[in-house]
């Protein structure tokens, strides 16, 4: 990232291909829209260039990128709010999609393996529990699973407390437990946002 | 839950408990508090299964997709950001001494030049991104199946335990692809993958990717993602367990047993079992694939379409909001009591509603039940099944009584729902609910659904489907499913005609928010509407298909749905 701040864009590259896909999955699952995430994930990375020369040398890259990264989203998801947008990005298979008998038959004709249908349907409840949470307990969520960040580091993104952080996750897994269980049990797709605290 | 202590509150704010146990899960607390977790958890075994749940949902999470942008991505980004930079110098330019500006021009070239060369480098002439997936396509082409057997031990005690006799095709019929996955990058194929040979085959695997239909190739990027995804740890296990398949004498036979078991797992377990396998040895995960291939059908654990079923008008849907884990059993029984008592309390209604000499046997076999204890009341909700099966005139009639004490059943957000309803719609979503319930111990074979239609009857019925539909019905995986169906079809077929209308569409595919509750959030989760506002009705599918007769769906399209 040094070299970056000096200008270098060949690193700055370096840096997008090393990044991108990272970011464009917590923003996918942050705001529930694949082209939205693509749209921030530019911004994301035009903002990191535009503030390269803040970074200050010796702090984790990656905290620096998903403080940006989180801030990003969190902005969308204000401005979708003050704008009542609806996400109306259908699932291929998901519980918003329109093809779950496609997918069924598919599998039915051995198109493909029945284990990818279950691992289809368990993603999509887990997808849909996700978005059930709110805006900051899914970005807790998403980067202490994916980018196995520490409540530290959690905490430092998100410009919170280690003990917020800590009551925020638990907040945050306990919900999930709630909607998720249902479907592992009883096999109820989960309801969105019903029971996302509002914390 | 409300028994539990450790549930209390869980949606106001988590209990200081499952902080702790959410904290310990991540690792976040310190020597003395975990010390102090670890000996309540040993006298504890409500702690346990909450610490086990708590788990559970957390690595359901692996299942999110990691994306990965296209390369249109990283260049319209890269260009953008090299506008961005020219702007910016321009800006400084203005502000230098006109003799520094040439000199800043060449820097500004230099970095545009560099952008765009450190792009095409990167693509074009350092490695190739794709020879990890090439070395490692017999992996990604087995991947479920490595995944569920883990490790050689467990391959060789599922072979020596008979679990999964392997079926007696022809070798050569196994797999298409076996000299690709001879050729894999084992340990000890990698070797042999720096000379000549591993070279040839490393342009064979090029090849056969090349050649892949394009759904083959999604179905490979899919496994390749997931394997990815991986840690460089459990790649190499499997990497491991390739390269030792291969060096197996029997090689043949373990991979036919590994097809069977695999077959068997991913029909018959649901992900909480697969994942509860996952984390066994060897020798205790046979012990437990022992016990669930022995055990009856499991009640809830049937895979293969569970989500369209869930989905499916006759899924279960609104009672079924906010009820979780060790409380389903307890709400469904008190749905099935309160069933129970209503067919008792309505026989004679009930009854005459049936055809008469229907009404007369219904009425017969329902006083046998005996109605002392709580459990027989509950044992008596089949009969609301078999009052559906001898095909009513009508719906089951619903007063206002009903409505009071069925609500007072209904789980919190369940009862947050049907508060919402007008009065008149109660009554009517009441029988809905119940037909859903029934719908979905039918789609997923419950055992005490088994015996209810007479093998005649079914044979009789499913004589009269269509030549479209058997064709439907034998794209099944197997027989047993193909029997849940027609058993499905041919209990909606008894369902009173007003039953089977658009009544039931309010809660299908796509419409996770019935007509009476709040605007949803979310845009596609709003009740279906045909292009005129109008609800669609059940048999009109999914977009683009044509409607599946009774239930059963329809056959593949022509072209699959393309991935995002």
């Amino acid at each position: 990232m040094l070299e970056v701040r000096d200008d270098n864009a060949a690193t700055f590259e370096e840096l997008m291909l090393r990044y991108q896909n990272r970011v464009i999955t917590f923003l996918e699952h942050h705001t529930g829209n694949h082209e939205l995430a693509k749209d921030l994930a530019q911004d994301v990375f035009m903002r990191v260039w535009r503030a390269r020369k803040d970074y200050v040398p010796g702090a984790k890259f990656s905290t620096w990128l998903f403080t940006i990264t989180s801030n990003v989203a969190k902005n969308a998801q204000r401005s979708r709010s003050r704008r009542h947008e609806v996400n109306l990005e259908g699932r291929d298979s998901g519980p918003l999609g329109v093809r779950p008998l496609e997918a069924m038959a598919q599998v039915s004709s051995g198109q493909i393996p029945a284990r990818a249908l279950d691992r289809a349907e368990v993603r999509d409840v887990v997808w849909m529990a996700v978005q059930s949470l709110n805006e900051r307990q899914r970005a807790a969520v998403l980067l202490s699973k994916f980018e196995g960040m520490s409540y530290a580091e959690i905490a430092e993104t998100m410009g919170m407390s280690v003990q917020a952080i800590k009551s925020l996750l638990s907040r945050a897994r306990t919900n999930l437990r709630e909607v998720l269980e249902p479907y592992f049990d009883f096999g109820s797709p989960p309801e969105t946002s019903d029971d996302a605290d509002s914390s | 839950m409300g028994n539990n202590p450790h549930d209390a509150g869980l949606t106001e704010g988590p209990a200081p408990m499952d902080e702790q146990l959410v904290a310990y899960l991540d690792g976040e607390l310190d020597d003395e508090s975990s010390r102090r977790l670890e000996q309540q958890l040993a006298s504890d075994s409500t702690l346990r299964d909450q610490l086990s749940r708590l788990e559970r949902t957390w690595d359901a999470l692996d299942e999110l997709e990691r994306i990965e942008v296209d390369q249109e991505f990283t260049r319209t980004t890269i260009e953008m950001v090299a506008l961005a930079a020219e702007r910016e110098h321009q800006e400084e330019e203005r502000r230098r001494p006109a003799r520094r500006r040439r000199q800043w021009l060449l820097g500004l070239a230099a970095i545009v030049l560099a952008c765009f060369a450190g792009f095409a480098g990167t693509w074009y002439f350092l490695p190739d991104p794709n020879r990890q997936l090439i070395e490692d396509l017999p992996v990604l082409q087995r991947l479920d199946e490595y995944q569920l057997i883990d490790t050689i031990e467990f391959l060789k005690l599922l072979r020596d335990r008979q679990l999964f006799p392997a079926k007696t095709e022809d070798a050569s019929t196994v797999r298409e692809a076996s000299p690709v996955v001879a050729a894999g990058p084992s340990a000890v194929n990698r070797e042999v993958g720096a000379g000549v040979a591993g070279k040839r085959e490393y342009e064979k695997n090029r090849a056969r990717i090349e050649a892949m239909a394009p759904g083959d190739k999604r179905q490979l990027s899919d496994n390749w993602r997931r394997f990815d995804k991986l840690s460089d740890e459990k790649q190499e296990e499997l990497r491991n367990l390739h390269g030792a398949l291969q060096l197996e004498g029997d090689r043949e036979e373990l991979e036919r047993v590994m097809e069977a078991y695999c077959e068997w797992a991913s029909d018959k377990l649901s992900a909480p079992e697969l994942s509860h396998l996952d984390r066994l040895l060897p020798a205790e995960r046979i012990e437990q694939v022992a016990a669930y291939k022995a055990s009856p059908r499991r009640q809830f654990g049937r895979r293969d379409g569970f989500w369209d079923m869930a989905r499916n008008p006759y899924g279960t849907r609104w009672f079924g909001r906010g009820v979780s884990g060790s409380s389903v059993k307890e709400y469904a029984d008190a749905l099935k009591t309160w069933a129970g008592r209503y067919v008792a309390d309505r026989a004679e209604v009930l009854a005459e509603l049936l055809p008469r000499e229907e009404g007369t046997k219904w009425k017969a076999g329902l006083a046998k039940a005996p109605a002392d204890d709580p459990e027989q009341v509950k044992s008596r909700w089949i009969y609301l099944v078999r009052w559906y099966l001898a095909g009513p005139k009508q719906d089951m009639p619903i007063d206002g009584e009903d409505v009071a004490s069925l609500e007072a059943l209904l789980s919190p957000n369940a009862r947050k729902f049907f508060e919402q309803i007008p009065p008149e719609a109660k009554k009517r979503e009441i029988p809905v609910g119940l037909r859903r319930m029934i719908g979905f111990h039918f789609q997923t074979g419950q055992p005490e659904f088994e015996n209810l239609i007479a093998a005649e009857d079914l044979d009789r019925f499913r004589k009269t489907l269509s030549v479209d539909m058997e064709e439907n019905l034998r794209k099944f995986p197997s027989a047993e499913k193909q029997n849940e169906w027609v058993r499905f079809a041919y209990f909606q077929s008894k369902l009173p005609r007003d039953a089977r209308s658009s009544r039931d569409d309010r809660h299908s595919p796509g419409s996770a928010r019935p007509p009476y509750g709040p605007p949803s959030h979310d845009g596609p989760s709003g009740p279906r509407r045909g292009p005129g506002g109008e609800p669609r009705e059940p048999g009109d599918g999914p977009r683009g298909m044509r409607p599946g007769p009774a239930g059963i769906p329809p056959p593949p399209a022509d072209q699959p749905a393309e991935k995002r």
